[in-house]
């Protein structure tokens, strides 16, 4: 695959890494609102 | 480092045609798709607008069914706010985000794609709905049940409509988290960052908060139609009032996340026309932060009239003045900075002094609403329309008029036509007053909102503002013309544009290369948040 452009930095797969957990915990931190609202009203 | 890698540093290579926009991982293509976007749903949504103010033109039914009008005004705000403001200035993020941070691209490119293309198909879902036999949505872009709930066929279109737009922005508010925290070049730190940066920062995290609120709400909706619950049928033992709760816990974040990077775009565009430094950075940072924690603490100002408690009613009404106190730290520093400065008036300038003074015109109207016994009498009136109108019109959307002529020089290369900038300006200016004015004073003589026909004590206010209404749309075609003849070429854009313009997109040529800062700029040449 072709590297995308922020590969080319020095340390990349590393902020690479640290790029993508911080996007899911991110995005765990927005599914739960989401189910955690409906949950809560449900029950 | 490969070979491949080196290639790709230093040379523009990228598929051409299509190819290149639908599979694109650029920040500066995927900058332009998002604004062209903006800019056609804004044309959309304006013709939605026109068709409301040639029915509301004279008393009595004109043009279109009572019908059609509601589903042009549900359609209308929807479109305006997630398909125009919401993509603008996700669109003025993607472009200069890594270019003022000095980062090659947007922390997760691939992501950033899909959060765009999710967008047309989106809204080409919502608006399809225009076409089905039972018409659209037309309970209002509030989705209240129980009304909401009568929609017919246009419904599930809708939810699903409304999640997608829903995950293209949390999407997009966590590649933008990603990239402020971990892409910055060395030496730009938080407190160095440009305040462009910053309200964007905050945004971000207001969207991954609140959206997923909204989801949650339109997700029970469609359970409540399709599924057999009760979260809002009184007859099931569910609340229709919770609904309001939980939109309006979304709504009123959503607001600032609609106006804080307005608020970044002013922090950029005053200081370069009066050639003086922001005048109180950190103070604009935390009075930033600050509106955005309050921003959750007040949404049931919005729904006064619901029959809350008298202590409820006076916690949002304070909680909802303090929220004035950081705003104005903000108006007071955008003054200050333009005080005794040596200010020029271009188009973007002229657009960014109209924010100051209009948007706070929204504000205050904003504080009396906020007064819980006064908004018993103005509640759902045009009054209401008038003060959203003047801080989303003469606020979000002069802003981002007055980014797009700040930037489009180098964005394109070349600078745009002044004299038609100018006069784009004057016509908006002049004609959204003439428009949006009027709407104060028949929402305080109790005219509703949202009705396609009104008593005829309300008839010369109301052809007034239509006839405002028709010219400021009209005007608009001009900004289209000055940004299609400034693509097509003009004279060349020098790097830093504009004399008094510091910041590092300001280093770069203009247009900046396909794959900006491949290698990390020296921060400590640049003024960064002048």
């Amino acid at each position: 695959m072709k590297p995308i452009v922020n590969n080319v930095r020095p340390g990349s797969e590393q902020l690479s890494r640290k790029n993508h957990r911080l996007a899911i915990v991110l995005g765990l931190v927005a599914a739960s609102i989401y189910a955690g609202f409906i949950l809560a009203y449900y029950y | 480092m490969s070979e491949a890698v080196m290639h790709d540093i230093h040379h523009d290579h990228h598929p051409e045609g299509l190819r290149r926009w639908l599979f694109t991982t650029n920040h500066k293509d995927i900058g332009t798709l998002y604004l062209c976007f903006s800019l056609f749903m804004f044309f959309v949504g304006g013709a939605m607008a026109m068709v409301i103010r040639a029915e509301l033109m004279a008393p009595g039914l004109q043009y279109v069914e009572p019908q059609f009008f509601n589903s042009m005004t549900t359609m209308h705000a929807l479109i305006m706010v997630f398909g125009v403001v919401m993509p603008g200035t996700v669109g003025f993020a993607n472009w200069l985000l890594p270019m003022m941070i000095g980062a090659p691209d947007m922390a997760l490119p691939r992501m950033n794609n899909w959060s765009f293309w999710i967008l047309p198909f989106a809204f080409t879902l919502l608006l399809l709905t225009l076409f089905l036999p039972s018409g659209g949505p037309a309970g209002g872009w509030t989705m209240y049940p129980p009304l909401m709930l009568q929609t017919e066929t246009a419904f599930p279109f809708v939810i699903f409509a409304v999640h997608f737009m829903g995950v293209s922005s949390i999407m997009g508010a966590i590649n933008i988290i990603a990239t402020i925290l971990n892409m910055r070049a060395p030496g730009m730190k938080l407190m160095k960052m440009p305040l462009f940066v910053w309200t964007w920062l905050i945004t971000a995290f207001l969207l991954v908060a609140s959206i997923p609120v909204l989801a949650g709400a339109v997700t029970m909706l469609l359970t409540d139609k399709f599924f057999g619950t009760s979260f809002f049928d009184a007859a099931g033992g569910g609340d229709p009032v919770l609904f309001q709760h939980v939109f309006w816990f979304f709504g009123h974040p959503e607001v600032y996340i609609l106006i804080l990077p307005a608020f970044g775009i002013i922090s950029q565009v005053i200081p370069t026309f009066a050639r003086k430094p922001l005048f109180g950075y950190a103070s604009m940072v935390y009075a930033t932060c600050s509106i955005a924690f309050l921003s959750f603490l007040v949404w049931a100002h919005h729904m006064f009239t619901v029959g809350m408690p008298l202590a409820a009613e006076l916690f949002f009404m304070y909680a909802t003045m303090s929220i004035a106190v950081p705003t104005g730290v903000k108006i007071f520093n955008w003054l200050a900075t333009m005080w005794r400065g040596e200010m020029t008036f271009e188009t973007p300038m002229l657009f960014a002094v109209a924010f100051v003074m209009l948007f706070t015109v929204g504000g205050f109207s904003g504080l009396m609403l906020g007064i819980a016994p006064v908004d018993f009498q103005y509640h759902d009136t045009y009054f209401v329309v008038a003060h959203f109108h003047y801080v989303l019109v003469t606020g979000a959307v002069f802003a981002m008029m007055s980014g797009v002529y700040y930037w489009l020089p180098k964005w394109t290369g070349h600078m745009y036509d002044e004299t038609l900038g100018k006069l784009h300006f004057w016509l908006s200016v002049v004609s959204v007053n003439v428009l949006f004015f009027p709407q104060h004073f028949l929402g305080l003589a109790g005219m509703p909102r949202r009705i396609p026909d009104y008593s005829t004590q309300f008839a010369e206010w109301n052809a007034i503002s239509s006839m405002g209404g028709f010219v400021f749309g009209a005007s608009q075609l001009i900004l289209l013309w000055v940004i299609i003849k400034c693509v097509r070429g003009g004279e060349k854009a020098t790097n830093q544009v504009w004399e008094g313009a510091s910041g590092l997109e300001w280093t770069l040529s203009s247009p900046p290369p396909y794959h900006s800062f491949v290698t990390p700029p020296t921060i400590e040449d640049v003024t960064s948040h002048s």
